[in-house]
């Protein structure tokens, strides 16, 4: 007994085993215990219709085989509704866990690239012109200050009061004045003052103040330049809070949210964490990531990206700043937490599930519902949660949550590449009985529940369980008819034995078809919780490949008003094209994902690329005829881009590449006339296949075999995959209807049949992300049935 | 009278009378013989008792009982085994060994009067109007 309840997990006194399957178990096991009886009346009988005694052992003979198939079939029915709720659970608990992966894995990746664009933009030239200026300014005006030629002087009352006001003004640190308020005052100040030793003839005051004056008045511009450039590269990435950069005493000056600059600029963030790891970075390669927080910078919680800004822009150069980028988290985690949650006829996500990540210390940082989790409050799952050790650990419970048995998956991210992660964790909490309900589909997929019991998506236990129940209905139909061959034998005497045998093959019958319907509601349960997963899937790769190229679509944008091309483009020399692709080399290093960048002129020539040794060839190709050079020439904004669908071009010698393009403006304005274009060849094949195979349906972390994923065009014809021999590159693939007419944004899933194999395919279209539009790509994930 | 019933596929559905059947039995080992005609499917061992098995779809002129889960084997009483059960006018000649019948998939007990029983339509294929 003890042994029985160990191994049946899902008894059917378990809360989980719904009204419906709990009435189906009562029918069958009294019909199946009213055999005995009649078993008994059978033994009986023998006795009083026949005096041979071989014929009497043959039909108890026959009596005690009917009880124990049906002793059988009783220990069997407890056995499958465990089977049947454990199929169910194990399939659930697989899908939330892919659920709880995508989601760190989506903010992962997302954090990845802010890796790549702080230490690229630390390179720009207008930070550090404007970064050198103030720190010639401070300089200047600390050596005035301390030479004590504006104190010494015998002013008139009103002197102390304006010397007072430049001290206050400049404070300890000097370049505390960038901020424009104090700016004003200290300006207006000196000027009375210069006033008054002109009038005075004390020229030697008066030179120091013109200095001081001059030095401030020259300042201002390249703080105005610095702080405009800084709004290009939040306009062109709409994911950051602000972006700001220091110089080297700490001081703010400045920024790129208008809003706040008033309080921003000038202020001390010197002793701040994300400063300080970020003047610690040791190259351009370098970066460091503060853990989210409020700063003097950004009221609201921000993850901080730093690194130092380097003389001169080189990767290798002194440290002589530190620029941080405060990246909206909340925002951006909010989209991927409100992803894959069920919602109601109003659009809230239903009760019971929730989706948050935690810090490592266990406090919330993000959540889908500030009511239950709030961020900032400490979680309240076991330490087994929320303390994870390994990275990729993942851990799975049954838990009551807020009065509900719930199940609750923890993950904790795995880092992505080079970049470690910062060792947050993923939760997926969703209520037990959501595991267990009936998924009710109207759909006909046109396919036989004994066809999908004897799949490859019915666990084994299960298949056999359906053999043994198909087996000892078997068995009592033939002991029931051999029991009417006997009785018939018997004469007149044997056909009271009739309808004992008869009603033996009637309950048989009742009783196994019975748990066959539940078999055939199992299998179309399993089919259902198939066709939902590798529905996410495909909605996961779609939504992955879509963030991916929105970054690319930012980072065109952005390359494209760099100093070094408009001026090369504007003002042609042999030089100058060196230092543009020179620059364009120190983009391609700080990321992983580009084969080359190329710089053309209007002559539809390329003057530039970051491969150097690739030049050669690229110089004899004219690129007036491609559409991605005939796009971004005649652009009039900075915020406009192209891309050019996945394909071979004859720009590159090997492998397929998406190519993004944008114009190049006039001295870099955001709006005007184009003069040159800038083209980016992203190594399609390498971003897309990884992203593929880590949508591919798994068992236990390893791939289905058999399984796919693919990308389509827009022509439905294959432009990434993880199966090149099945969906191979440039071929059309014949998809249902209701995968090829998605909208945008929408997503399904059905049954497939390719050369003879059917699978379940999940399909999902892409409905862009932020700015970029998309392309009308598909993705698609199959998995074989048979 | 009894009659059980089976299935050549899903149209041909056919009985054979009760009585005279000694024993169903599911299709174990089945040997087969060399140089016997295409319809014996071989021999089975009952109990120490070697019985011919023929294959009911081959003899109606389908593929041969593939499904060994779902089939049966008929064993038909001999002709003298059916003298002891049944009344002079009922008797039929079978064979004087018993003989099995192998079928693909058995269904049903069926209570047919003798007067229900229709003779064998003219049109039907040569070997189910001899059958």
């Amino acid at each position: 007994m003890n042994e029985e309840k160990q191994d049946l997990k899902f008894n059917i006194y378990n809360p989980v085993i719904t009204y419906d399957h709990r009435e189906a178990y009562d029918q069958i096991v009294s019909q199946l215990q009213e055999i005995f009886p009649i078993c008994n009346q059978g033994k009986c009988k023998a006795l009083e219709v026949s005096d041979d005694p071989q014929k009497q052992k043959q039909i108890n003979d026959l009596m005690e085989k009917v009880e124990y198939f049906s002793q059988s079939l009783i220990g069997i029915t407890k056995k499958f509704f465990d089977q049947l709720y454990r199929a169910k659970e194990e399939s659930s608990k697989a899908n939330a866990q892919s659920t709880a992966i995508a989601k760190i894995d989506m903010i992962e990746r997302n954090l990845l690239e802010r890796t790549c664009d702080v230490r690229w933009w630390a390179l720009e030239k207008a930070f550090w012109d404007c970064i050198e200026c103030a720190d010639e300014n401070r300089n200047l005006i600390q050596a005035h200050l301390d030479s004590g030629v504006l104190k010494d002087l015998d002013g008139p009352e009103q002197w102390d009061a304006h010397l007072q006001v430049i001290q206050d003004s400049f404070g300890e640190k000097i370049n505390g004045v960038v901020n424009p308020h104090r700016l004003a005052q200290v300006k207006d100040v000196l000027q009375k003052m210069m006033h008054h030793t002109e009038s005075q003839n004390q020229d030697d005051v008066s030179t120091v103040l013109d200095e001081i004056l001059g030095s401030l008045t020259a300042l201002q511009p390249k703080v105005e330049m610095a702080c405009r450039r800084l709004e290009d590269i939040r306009n062109s990435y709409t994911l950051y809070r602000d972006l700001v950069f220091t110089d080297e005493e700490g001081i703010v000056i400045a920024n790129s949210n208008e809003d706040r600059r008033e309080e921003v600029l000038g202020l001390d963030v010197s002793e701040e964490a994300w400063c300080k790891s970020g003047f610690a970075t040791k190259d351009g390669t370098e970066y460091a990531v503060t853990d989210l927080g409020t700063y003097a910078v950004e009221k609201e919680e921000s993850l901080v990206y730093s690194t130092a800004l380097r003389a001169e822009g080189e990767e290798h150069g002194v440290a002589i700043d530190c620029m941080g980028v405060f990246f909206d988290f909340q925002g951006e985690a909010q989209l991927i937490l409100n992803e894959y949650l069920p919602v109601d006829e109003n659009g809230d996500c239903e009760e019971g599930w929730y989706s948050f990540f935690t810090d490592q210390k266990g406090r919330i940082i993000c959540s889908n519902d500030e009511l239950v989790n709030p961020t900032g409050s400490m979680c309240t799952l076991p330490r087994r949660h929320t303390a994870l050790k390994e990275p990729g650990e993942t851990v799975v419970s049954s838990l009551i949550n807020r009065g509900t048995k719930s199940l609750i998956v923890s993950h904790k991210t795995p880092g992505f590449d080079e970049y470690e992660g910062i060792g947050w964790v993923s939760h997926f909490i969703l209520p037990e009985s959501a595991m267990f309900e009936r998924t009710v589909d109207e759909a006909d997929y046109k396919i036989s529940s004994q066809e999908l019991m004897g799949s490859r998506l019915i666990p084994k236990a299960n298949q056999q369980t359906y053999k043994e129940i198909q087996r000892n209905k078997g068995d009592i139909q033939l002991i029931s008819i051999n029991g009417i061959v006997l009785a018939t034998d018997l004469g007149k005497a044997g056909s009271s034995f009739i309808p004992i045998f008869d009603k033996i093959t009637s309950t048989g019958n009742s009783t196994t078809g019975r748990m066959e319907g539940l078999l055939a509601e199992m299998s179309s349960d399993m089919l259902k919780q198939n066709l939902t997963a590798v529905e996410y899937m495909a909605k996961r790769a779609i939504d992955l490949i879509d963030r991916n190229l929105f970054e690319r679509a930012a980072d065109v944008r952005w390359w494209s008003s760099d100093h070094a091309f408009w001026e090369a483009l504007e003002k042609p020399s042999q030089e100058k094209f060196d230092e543009a692709s020179r620059r364009l080399g120190i983009i391609n290093n700080s990321y992983t994902m580009y084969r080359d960048l190329v710089l053309a002129d209007p002559t539809r020539k390329i003057v530039a690329n970051s491969k150097t040794d690739d030049y050669d060839h690229l110089a004899k190709i004219n690129v007036g005829g491609q559409s991605w050079f005939k796009e971004s020439i005649n652009a009039t904004a900075s915020v406009q881009f192209s891309v050019l669908d996945a394909g071979n071009n004859e720009l590159e010698q090997e492998g397929t590449s998406l190519i993004y393009s944008s114009g190049i403006l006039k001295e870099g304005a955001r709006e005007g006339t184009s003069v040159g274009a800038l083209g980016i060849f992203f190594d399609w094949d390498e971003v897309a296949v990884p992203i593929l195979e880590g949508c591919l349906p798994r068992i236990h972390g390893d791939v289905i075999s058999g399984s796919a994923a693919f990308y389509l065009n827009s022509n439905d014809v294959v432009i990434g995959t993880t199966d090149p021999e099945k969906f191979p590159i440039g071929e059309k693939v014949e998809l249902p209807e209701k995968s090829r007419g998605l909208a945008s944004g929408e997503s399904t899933s059905g049954l497939l049949t390719l050369d003879e194999v059917r699978y379940v395919l999940g399909s999902s279209r892409t409905h862009g992300y932020r700015e970029y539009q998309g392309l009308n790509w598909t993705a698609h994930v199959v998995r074989p049935i048979d | 009278m009894l009659y059980s019933t089976f299935f050549l596929d899903d149209n041909t559905h056919l009985s054979v009378p009760i009585f005279t059947i000694l024993e169903i039995v599911r299709p174990q080992k089945i040997h087969p013989i060399l140089g016997a005609p295409e319809v014996v499917r071989g021999l089975y061992n009952l109990r120490g008792k070697v019985i011919t098995v023929l294959d009911a779809n081959l003899s109606f002129e389908k593929d041969p009982v593939e499904d060994m889960e779902e089939a049966r084997i008929y064993i038909i009483k001999t002709s003298n085994e059916i003298e002891k059960v049944v009344e002079p006018e009922k008797r039929i000649q079978t064979s004087p060994d018993n003989m099995g019948i192998l079928v693909p998939r058995m269904d049903m007990v069926m209570d047919v009067q003798d007067d229900e029983v229709m003779p064998v339509p003219g049109n039907l294929p040569i070997p189910t109007s001899e059958m």
